[in-house]
């Protein structure tokens, strides 16, 4: 999911940029106190997430857990995702400095949507809360998928075929992502319930607390 | 003591899974590299995603100095391609291999490479040497005869050779390998970081809240 450095044209990397910075500030204003240590060990998820790999015949696919991170966190997926992302760039070479603003976008933003989507009912008891974790796990994926390829159709290759190509070599790993997501918000579920995102439903009480 | 209980609690189920998965599979990175080297009058190139597995049918461009593509070609199921420098060479060559989904990696084959290497064929990938490097050069050395070394080589002038034409081709190989071959103190320095950028934002937000 890693765009390389000096494949894309300016305008794609300078319109990732200002996206990548306009999510940043929100996540930023939305970042809570309390969320911040929970958004420091999913941060290090992430960042060592990628080193797992899955060797699909000519492209090669990591673990990216964008997913989980966004039904978490929310919004402050996106400042997660970059600074994540910027350790990766710079200590493992994935990416790189002047995409790192596309390939935030990339991953982060599928993060947010996936919890405008699926994260109201992954705090629900028995088989609701189960799929809507294992489909925010791998609806990330697949949303991360098709915003790269929409990256990428900027420069010479075809959209369709390559957000089908994208979303293909990633069936793997968007399974195994989704039930990672689905254990770990179990296991957030039995143990930590109020890490759950619950802002769905006790917005006004929490704001107004605060 | 909030903020600790909501560590440990996550600590558990989410690094857990990472690191029994980083331990299940092999760590691979995920960038794209290419090699090329000098043999003759040909170069040859080799494209793996770290970690070993070959480019597959990836697309190998190569630009000159003036950043003119000179030729395109495409990798086997080795990640292999060779090319013939068949045009004229002025400057540094760049050897780019593009991998599809947006990934890239070049390599830089140098001006005097080509040079100290064109009438003289001693470079060979690291697998290949032993028993290519030697004939390559006594063969050279017998056909070339470049006025200072006729047919009369002895074993330690070819030794010699040898090494020194092995040492200008695999240091930036070894050095790449390196590099590549410590993930494990990258991933404990980039974590480092990453609890760096959490003190940061406790230290911000705690403030921010006191002022209010």
């Amino acid at each position: 999911m890693h765009i390389s450095e000096g494949y894309l044209s300016a305008s794609v990397l300078i319109s990732g940029g200002a996206l990548a910075a306009a999510g940043t500030a929100i996540g930023l204003k939305r970042l809570d106190y309390d969320q911040i240590a929970q958004a420091g060990i999913l941060a290090s998820a992430f960042f060592v997430a990628s080193l797992v790999h899955v060797p699909i015949g000519p492209a090669n696919v990591h673990l990216i857990m964008n997913g989980l991170l966004g039904l978490l966190l929310g919004w402050a997926a996106f400042p997660v995702i970059l600074a994540a992302l910027l350790l990766q760039a710079v200590f493992f070479q994935y990416g790189g400095i002047t995409t790192l603003g596309v390939n935030t976008v990339i991953m982060a933003a599928p993060a947010v949507a996936v919890y405008f989507l699926f994260g109201r009912w992954i705090g629900r008891p028995g088989w609701v809360g189960m799929a809507a974790a294992f489909c925010g796990g791998a609806g990330a994926i697949v949303l991360a998928a098709i915003v790269m390829a929409a990256s990428l159709f900027f420069t010479d290759e075809q959209f369709l075929s390559l957000a089908v190509t994208a979303v293909a070599i990633h069936v793997p790993i968007l399974i195994i992502e989704g039930v990672i997501t689905l254990f770990c918000v179990g296991f957030l579920k039995k143990v930590k319930p109020e890490l759950l995102p619950h802002a769905f439903a006790d917005k006004q009480t929490s704001r107004g607390v605060a | 003591m909030r903020v600790y209980a909501s560590l440990r609690r996550i600590v558990l189920p989410v690094l857990w899974w990472g690191l029994l998965l980083l331990w299940a599979l092999p760590a691979y990175g995920h960038r794209v590299m290419v090699f090329a080297w000098v043999e003759g009058a040909t170069i040859h190139t080799e494209s793996s995603f770290g970690g070993g597995s070959p480019v597959r049918g990836g697309t190998i461009e190569v630009y000159d100095d003036q950043a003119v593509k000179r030729l395109t070609g495409t990798t086997d199921d080795e990640g292999r391609f060779s090319f013939p420098i068949d045009f004229p060479v002025n400057g540094d060559l760049k050897v780019v291999v593009v991998a599809g989904m947006g990934h890239m990696g070049h390599w830089i084959v140098r001006a005097g490479e080509m040079a100290a290497t064109s009438g003289n064929g001693t470079a060979r990938p690291a697998a290949q040497t032993e028993s290519g490097a030697e004939t390559g050069v006594l063969d050279d050395a017998v056909g070339n005869g470049d006025g200072v070394a006729g047919p009369c080589l002895d074993a330690k002038t070819v030794e010699r050779i040898v090494l020194q034409a092995l040492e200008t081709r695999l240091g930036p190989l070894e050095a790449r390998l390196a590099a590549q071959n410590a993930p494990w103190r990258d991933i404990v320095a980039g974590i480092g970081y990453i609890f760096g950028l959490v003190g940061v934002a406790t230290y911000v937000r705690y403030h921010r809240k006191e002022g209010r």
